[in-house]
């Protein structure tokens, strides 16, 4: 098996950003799991639930070390208290509600701005491949890009706030 | 190496594009006002998750 050390270091840095880790503190981390990763990589074995399994051991030794490990756990235990109390059937007819509206404003995007979001956003491609796509460069598809996410975003949430 | 417009960047980062950060990017992301951008995206993220056209 060949690994993509590259893909696996793209899918760790999302992991962290995804797990709101301080951008700061995710290349850091990042590098560390990489060092630990590296001696252990076996090529007949699929790397990235080891990958995962050490980035998620060097996220709660950096929180340990910072002394916030702890009240993370706390936290994490309140707010699941809390949100398990307050996802009434109101929450949940808002958020289908707002489902509803942002099939509806994905519909009546342009055709070459669906495109780009459909190709970008759920089919997954890097940016580098729908520029290929789109013979558009990769800039232009990233501005246009944000340009579209902001609409919809704003226009999704403007009657739940 | 250019650096990059704060869409561009924002772009690169909620879809773990962003490659090697340059000093002036890295600044640019440890603004609050950056910070609290790249949160709302990933939360809207979630609802755009639901809106597949492949779910309907």
């Amino acid at each position: 098996m060949n690994h993509d050390l590259n893909e696996i270091k793209k899918r760790l840095r999302a992991f962290y950003f995804r797990l709101g880790v301080p951008s700061c503190d995710v290349e850091g981390l990042t590098q560390e799991v990489f060092l630990r990763l590296l001696p252990k990589l076996d090529a007949e074995r699929n790397p990235l639930p080891l990958a995962y399994t050490i980035a998620r051991n060097e996220r709660l030794r950096l929180l340990s070390r910072q002394g916030k490990r702890k009240i993370v756990e706390e936290e994490s235990i309140r707010f699941l208290e809390i949100s398990s109390e307050i996802e009434s059937t109101e929450n949940l007819l808002e958020r289908k509600e707002q489902q509803e509206l942002l099939k509806k404003l994905i519909e009546e995007l342009s055709p070459q701005q669906k495109e780009l979001l459909i190709l970008k956003h759920y089919q997954n491609l890097s940016f580098q491949e729908v520029s290929q796509v789109l013979e558009t460069p990769t800039s232009t598809l990233k501005y246009r890009m944000f340009q579209i996410l902001s609409y919809l975003k704003r226009r999704a949430y403007e009657n739940s706030n | 190496m250019k650096i990059r417009t704060k869409e561009e960047l924002m772009m690169d980062l909620v879809y773990g594009e962003e490659g090697n950060l340059l000093p002036e990017e890295q600044e640019m992301i440890k603004q609050s006002s950056f910070v609290h951008e790249f949160e709302q995206f990933q939360s809207f993220f979630e609802l755009l998750g639901e809106t597949d056209p492949l779910l309907d």
